[in-house]
Formats: C-alpha cells, sequence, structure tokens
C-alpha cells in the first residue's frame, strides 16, 4: 500500500486539474455562460482525461504494475482508496474555503426570512461541486483500465457527459427551486400589502383577521413547498450521482479485474 | 534436471479469429537457461503472459514452479517467485532509482537489500537519477536489478535487449547468465536474437505460429540437426520422409536438413543412391532459419 501510494503521486496532482475544471465549469455556468463552460470543459476533458487518467496503459506502467504480486483486485482497490482518500480531502478543502461560495456563485436575495435557508444555492453548489469530484475521481479509475487511447477518449466524453447531465438536471431543479422563491416572494409582498391597506383602513376587524389568517396560512405553506423542493433537489442530485459513480465503480472494476486478455 | 520448472500441455490462445498460441507443449527443466526462440508474432510474448497469469488461455494445461497461472491467487505465488522483465519494460519513470527500488521492495518478504546495493554498484546507477533521465541500457538494467533482487526462483525474460545496443546487450546477458547461475536458478527468456540465445543459453526451443517446433539441449540439437548435401546421376529424386525438417532440389543437387541425424536417416539417402554425399553440421541460426522458415 506505501508503495501504490507513491505511484499515484503524480496522477493525483494531474487529477487536481480535473477538480479545478469542474469548479470552473460551475463557476462559468453558474454565471449563464454556457459555451465558455462547454469550452472549458472539453479542453480540460481532453487533457485530464486522456492524458491524466490514460496513463497506466499497457504501452507503458501497466504491464509492469500489473506483474507485480498483487490481484487485480488489490491494485484497484489500493487506487481506488488513495482517490478517495483525495477526494475526500477536496472536499475538506472546500468546506473550508465555503463561505466564499455564496458570493460567488449566487447572491440570493433575502426575500424569505425566518425559516428559509437563504444559502440553499450555495450548499447546493457546494453539495454538486462535491459529488461531481467523486465522480471525476471515479472516472480516474474507470479510465485506467482501459488499453486503448480512444477507450480512453470516449469514456471521458462520457464521463464529460454525464457532468453535464448532472449540472443540467441541477439547473433545472435549481431555477424551480429559484421560482418557488420567486412566487413566495410575490405572494408575501401582496399578502403584506393587501395586509397593511386592510391594517391602515383599520375599519374591518374581521376582515383584518381573515387576511391575517390567510397570510400566515400561505407563508407556512410555502416554507413547507420549499423545504420539500430543497430537499427533493438535494436527494435527487445525490442519489442520481451516486447511482450512477457506483454504476460506472461497478462495472469498471468488473471489466478490470475479469479482462485477463 | 529431471524436473521441470514450467510444464505447459496444448496451450491455446486466441484473439479474436487469430490462434496466438496454438497447441504448445513446453518444458523447461529447473536449473537451465532456456532460450525461446520465434519470428514476430510468433506467441513467445503471449505465452509468456499467460506463465504469469496475465493472460487467460482458451484451453490447455500450464504449471509454473507448481502453481497454476489460471487461479489468480496461485498466480500471486507464480509471481512472488517469478523476476520478469518485459520487452521494452516502463516502470514509473517519475520515481528515482532509490524509489523505485523502496516501492518494489515492498511486495516482496524475500528482497535483499544487499543484493540491490550490489546490483547498483555493479551497474554504476546513482540510485538518486530518475528513471526519465536514464538511458535504455541503465533503465534496462534498474528493470533486471528489481526482477532479481528478491531471489527469484525462475526468471523470465520477454525480449529483455531488444531496444539495447550490441555492447549493452551483451553487457546484459552476461551479467544475468552469472548472477542467476551463481545459485542454479532458472531462466527462460524469449528472444528473436539467436546469436544471443546461442552464447548464454543451454537449452533452446523454437516456436513458430503458436506451436513449439523443436526443444531440446542447445548442444543435442546442433548435434543431430545436419545439412546433407547429395548429388545425383541424373535429375535428383522425391525424398520424403520421416525427420525431413526442409529440404530443396535444384537439378541434380538435393540439399536436405533433417533433425535426429543417425545411420537411419542416412541410409534412406543412400537408398537413393546418389553419387557423392556430404554431411554438414549448422550453427543455431540456420536451425532456427531451417524450423521456422523452412528455408535452407
Amino acid at each position: 500500500m506505501k508503495g501504490l501510494l507513491k505511484i499515484f503521486t503524480k496522477d493525483i496532482l494531474k487529477l487536481s486539474l480535473w477538480f479545478i475544471a469542474v469548479s470552473l465549469m460551475v463557476f462559468f455556468a453558474a454565471k449563464n455562460n454556457f459555451f465558455l463552460s462547454l469550452g472549458i470543459m472539453v479542453c480540460f476533458s481532453l487533457v485530464a482525461g486522456v492524458y491524466v487518467f490514460g496513463t497506466e496503459k499497457e504501452t507503458n506502467s501497466l504491464i509492469f504494475t500489473e506483474s507485480l504480486p498483487a490481484t487485480k483486485k488489490q491494485i484497484w482497490l489500493a487506487k481506488t482508496a488513495v482517490i478517495i482518500t483525495f477526494t475526500i480531502i477536496l472536499i475538506l478543502l472546500l468546506n473550508y474555503i465555503k463561505p466564499s461560495y455564496k458570493n460567488l456563485y449566487f447572491k440570493m436575495p433575502p426575500y424569505i426570512e425566518n425559516g428559509v435557508n437563504i444559502e440553499l444555492k450555495s450548499e447546493i453548489i457546494y453539495i454538486i461541486t462535491s459529488m461531481l469530484v467523486f465522480s471525476s475521481a471515479l472516472s480516474y479509475c474507470i479510465s485506467t483500465v482501459m488499453k486503448r487511447t480512444l477507450s480512453c477518449v470516449l469514456m471521458s466524453v462520457l464521463m464529460w457527459i454525464l457532468a453535464e447531465w448532472t449540472f443540467y438536471t441541477m439547473c433545472y431543479y435549481g431555477s424551480g427551486v429559484y421560482e418557488i422563491f420567486e412566487s413566495a416572494n410575490d405572494i408575501h409582498f401582496s399578502v403584506s400589502l393587501a395586509f397593511r391597506r386592510v391594517y391602515d383602513a383599520g375599519n374591518d376587524a374581521n376582515l383584518l383577521h381573515l387576511y391575517q389568517s390567510f397570510a400566515k396560512q400561505y407563508y407556512e405553506q410555502m416554507i413547507i413547498a420549499i423545504d420539500l423542493a430543497k430537499t427533493y433537489f438535494v436527494a435527487t442530485m445525490i442519489f442520481s450521482n451516486l447511482v450512477l459513480s457506483l454504476l460506472c465503480y461497478y462495472l469498471s472494476f468488473k471489466f478490470y479485474t475479469e479482462r485477463r486478455g | 534436471m529431471g524436473e521441470n520448472v514450467i510444464t505447459i500441455k496444448d496451450l491455446k490462445k486466441v484473439y479474436g479469429l487469430q490462434n496466438a498460441v496454438n497447441g504448445l507443449n513446453l518444458n523447461v527443466p529447473k536449473g537451465s537457461v532456456y532460450g525461446f526462440l520465434g519470428r514476430n508474432g510468433a506467441g513467445k510474448t503471449t505465452t509468456i503472459k499467460i506463465l504469469l497469469g496475465l493472460l487467460s488461455a482458451k484451453s490447455g494445461e500450464v504449471n509454473v514452479l507448481g502453481y497454476n497461472p489460471k487461479n489468480e491467487k496461485e498466480a500471486v505465488e507464480i509471481r512472488k517467485r517469478t523476476g520478469y522483465v518485459s520487452e521494452n519494460q516502463k516502470m514509473y519513470d517519475n520515481m528515482k532509482i532509490k524509489e523505485i527500488i523502496s516501492f518494489t521492495k515492498s511486495f516482496y518478504k524475500t528482497w535483499d537489500d544487499k543484493l540491490a546495493a550490489e546490483f547498483l554498484k555493479r551497474f554504476n546507477l546513482d540510485e538518486k537519477k530518475k528513471l526519465s533521465e536514464l538511458s535504455r541500457g541503465m533503465y534496462a538494467q534498474v528493470a533486471l536489478l528489481l526482477a532479481l533482487a528478491f531471489k527469484p526462483e525462475l526468471l523470465v525474460l520477454d525480449e529483455p535487449t531488444g531496444s539495447l545496443d550490441a555492447i549493452v546487450r551483451r553487457d546484459f546477458l552476461e551479467s544475468v547468465v552469472s548472477l542467476i547461475q551463481e545459485e542454479g536458478r532458472t531462466v527462460f527468456f524469449s528472444s528473436h536474437q539467436i546469436n544471443e540465445v546461442e552464447r548464454v543459453s543451454d537449452w533452446v526451443g523454437i516456436i513458430e505460429a503458436g506451436k513449439l517446433l523443436v526443444s531440446a539441449p542447445i548442444d543435442e540439437l546442433k548435434t543431430k540437426t545436419k545439412r546433407i548435401r547429395s548429388v545425383f546421376k541424373e535429375k535428383a529424386p522425391e525424398v520424403n520422409f520421416g525427420g525431413i525438417i526442409c529440404k530443396k532440389a535444384d537439378g541434380r543437387e538435393l540439399v536436405t536438413i533433417v533433425e535426429n541425424f543417425g545411420e537411419e536417416i542416412l541410409s534412406k539417402i543412400k537408398k537413393e543412391k546418389p553419387e557423392s554425399l556430404d554431411v554438414y553440421d549448422m550453427n543455431l541460426e540456420e536451425i532456427f532459419v531451417a524450423y521456422a522458415g523452412g528455408r535452407i
């Protein structure tokens, strides 16, 4: 294990390129610059995917690694352990710098307070970025088993599509959450305005009471809706990322351990 | 030399529609330096990879040091006891020599630090140098050091000198043979460089199109394989009997290359009543060309 840790030092450094690419993608896509994020992803997929992930092939050190007295499963697990350790470090690092995220990506207007997490979007981006890093780390595992450059390119493209898909899913649900925020704000505003007018008029206590209870009820429903949307969104993202990542991992593990010519 | 370190029976390996190894039978005696000769694409590398458990065979039986490489756990046992240097071996070029030594050492309980230090001194290698900074010759020497420093029972070399110049190649092979034979271990090495096989091997096997054509101690092979040139009064007759490797008739002259040369074969040619009959010794290259290429 100690020895295997040494092998991957270089690759881990290269893997950080992938992490930077993902961060940049999130950053630019959050600014709604699709083509810029696309361009960056393509460039980094080529660099990180083909060059970095495809380094251990039969034409270079793969034969040496496999000729060592260790089973393929052991080699695979050692690589995974190193990569997951690295990913955890990245996530912790990301957690450390998290406060700057909410200003960097989204500036959520504090329309709604009292019980609603206005940092929702920065939290979401943090989770998604972490999951993307995790996915890309797993794509490393997949690509190391590939023998030919073409396979590495295809796998990189596949992982890139996965990353993009993940991101647009996020955007789709993200915009939904945002709309709920907006409509909640509108309703809150309208109800507050009506409430204000009635209160100012001060001539109908029953009507005032009716508006008050209506506003309160609506407001509570919106909070529930937002919480539901938040839960649904985060759960969907984590679940889809996790399922896809684990599926990729399982398939590549099977492919690697059972590929013996 | 009764015990065999490697035993292969009817081994078959297919890539797509192509038979890479096609019914190979091979025995490598313990303590021998076995030269595995064959043309490019004859099936040498595939056979070696199957021996080490790096490839799986379609069918056949393989036994290396008492283990079956088809079973992954047993393949690991084989690799624990076998030093392997592949053709144009690539390692982790970002590492320094001392780092790759430390890395490889962690896999072998039998690793001998003193021996590794001796090799470093003998090959004049600077352990602080990165692998990417080494010449091809030095790189091959590092690969050899890694394959020998854990005192393997068997050393498998797959075209180890393919990319080396003549002087480095000679040094490399002499190092291998002197080091390994000191302790009576076995060397199995593939090559298409016939002169180097002839210089260092005591056994030789010739493989062609995935089949072993001959396997014998090199001296015995040379003694029993002969070129017979016979001249007849008229056109040379068609001869066809067991033991002919290849033949060429040109007018009155008939040249045959035979295996298991002896009185029995001579008498078969004498039956055709040649005017003259001469028997010539052959070197390993000529024998190889006759077997693998079917040429005189």
